[in-house]
């Protein structure tokens, strides 16, 4: 067996391991429960009988489970991408711009300290019930630390790689795209990251202002009141789901691309 | 005469403070020269070749290289850093292409540019390295490669063995005499090593209390052997001397 496939295969164990630990602490929590305060807790083979049923047609609040899937996705897709576009350019201005900077970090270091649900009454205020105000929601819990992250791996560049590059003839485009953009790169990958837990994070709240009864966000607001535990925990499960794709598909292989150059995330991939 | 330095002064404000690093200091650096600038810390040898590289504006004077002053940072002054400079997502033969990339050297004459400098230094067969793969020593010979490939006129070697243990250290300053040997580059080296300004320099200059103080042609011929008798007998002489300079009472900072 060659080093790739030997690390395929552990890494196949190591998510094994993960899954039954989840599963184990699954039941065990279950059965406390049930034990203790006497109620019923779902079983994770009633939740995945209920998702079995509601893949093979079944509705849940007047939409198939795909629809809610869908739309929650698109809500998510959309409010991320602006992030992503806004918080980048926004992070690399901060970044180069020390004025720009210290007006602007505190500001940002408040906002992100503000809740997901705090920011309801501002969506509504603002945007009144919608899409535009789920949008906006998702947007904001996922800018906040793209833009720190961006600003803080420019700004940490040693000093030393800035005017060796000057000294070697860089002008000011070179410097930025070949020295500082790629060193901060590693720092930019985490607040892209934390940006799309944050977007997903908030789902809940932000489907609370949508309108519509369609999302993952909405079955588990909904599923509060009619006592529906299993599709909440569906819906939270394929939550979870998507963002587990998303960081296997889109960040592990960035990852990929950037890791050889970095010494701490190639030790900690070995 | 490739560098002239007149009257060159540095000062910055800090808290209110004016503190003067170098003080109307001149120096005048021959074509071809090996020239060793020693003094304690603190006393100024960094700002002087950071200047001398266009990376600080001066206060006051005039530094002139090759007939014309100095406006800012150019690849016809190749610096080496102490600390480590070299960018660590790129390898070995991208750190040392990096210069020629950004000059627009074609690709073929860059290639082979590379290569030579990589071989000058000892590092073929670690051309896919990354940075964190090599030793410190191994390091600072990217970094000079990097530099050298560019052909500047002058070196300006700012403590580059320092951080590096004695043996090494060692083994890297007679490295750098034997690429001296063949290229003749004007080098100006800050050190705070007696032994290694007496083994490397045509001349050593003490630098203290932003100033100058001393100027010495080291008299011993090539190829010098530190473990031979005249070379004790001058280090000791030098070490007399160097200690006298930047005696205790010299040593309190200036703020003028």
């Amino acid at each position: 067996m060659n080093a790739t496939q030997k690390n395929t295969a552990s890494s196949w164990k190591q998510g094994l391991l993960t899954l039954l630990t989840v599963l184990a602490a699954w039941i065990a929590t279950a059965a406390l429960v049930q034990l203790c305060r006497g109620v019923s807790f779902p079983w994770p083979w009633d939740v995945a009988g209920r998702l079995v049923k509601l893949l093979s047609g079944q509705t849940l609040y007047s939409h198939a489970i795909g629809t809610h899937l869908l739309s929650s996705l698109w809500r998510w897709g959309l409010g991320y991408t602006l992030a992503v576009i806004v918080g980048l350019s926004m992070g690399l201005l901060l970044g180069l711009s020390s004025n720009l900077s210290r007006l602007l970090t505190p500001i940002f270091t408040l906002i992100h300290m503000i809740p997901g649900l705090a920011w309801i009454p501002i969506a509504l205020l603002v945007f009144g019930i919608g899409t535009t105000a789920t949008t906006f929601m998702i947007f904001i819990m996922a800018v906040i630390p793209i833009v720190i992250n961006t600003a803080a791996g420019i700004q940490t560049v040693p000093p030393v790689q800035i005017e060796a590059a000057q000294i070697m003839g860089a002008n000011r485009k070179a410097l930025f795209l070949r020295v500082l953009f790629p060193a901060a790169l590693q720092s930019i990958l985490t607040g892209l990251r934390l940006g799309m837990a944050g977007a997903w994070r908030v789902l809940i709240a932000a489907e609370m202002v949508v309108g519509l009864g369609v999302g993952l966000g909405y079955i588990i607001i909904q599923s509060r009141w009619s006592l529906d535990y299993e599709a909440s925990f569906v819906a939270l499960g394929l939550i979870l789901l998507m963002g587990l794709l998303f960081e296997k598909l889109f960040f592990t292989a960035l990852e990929r691309r950037v890791a050889p150059a970095f010494p701490s995330t190639e030790r900690t991939m070995h | 005469m490739i560098l002239e330095l007149k009257g060159v002064t540095r000062a910055y404000t800090h808290h209110g403070r004016k503190h003067t690093v170098l003080n109307q200091l001149s120096l005048e650096v021959q074509r071809g020269e090996f020239l060793c600038i020693l003094g304690p810390s603190g006393c100024g040898k960094t700002t002087l070749l950071r200047l001398i590289a266009g990376l600080e504006p001066l206060t006051g004077g005039e530094i002139i290289f090759n007939e014309d002053p100095v406006p800012g940072p150019c690849n016809c002054r190749g610096m080496i850093f102490q600390e480590d400079a070299l960018y660590p997502w790129k390898t070995v033969w991208e750190n040392v292409a990096f210069g020629l990339e950004l000059a627009g050297a074609p690709k073929e004459n860059r290639d082979d540019r590379v290569r030579h400098y990589i071989k000058l230094v000892g590092l073929q067969g670690f051309e896919q390295h990354r940075p964190h793969q090599l030793s410190g020593g191994m390091r600072q010979r990217v970094q000079i490669a990097r530099t050298l490939a560019l052909s500047p006129q002058i070196l300006l070697m700012d403590e580059p063995f320092a951080a590096l243990d004695e043996i090494t250290r060692q083994r890297m300053d007679n490295e750098l005499l034997d690429i001296w040997g063949e290229t003749r580059q004007t080098i100006l080296f800050v050190t705070h090593s007696v032994d290694e300004a007496l083994l490397l320099g045509d001349r050593i200059v003490t630098l203290n209390q932003g100033n100058i103080q001393d100027s010495h042609t080291v008299p011993l011929p090539r190829p010098r052997l530190v473990e031979s008798y005249t070379f004790w007998e001058e280090s000791r002489r030098l070490k007399h001397r160097f200690a006298e300079i930047c005696a205790p009472q010299a040593m309190v900072v200036q703020h003028v």
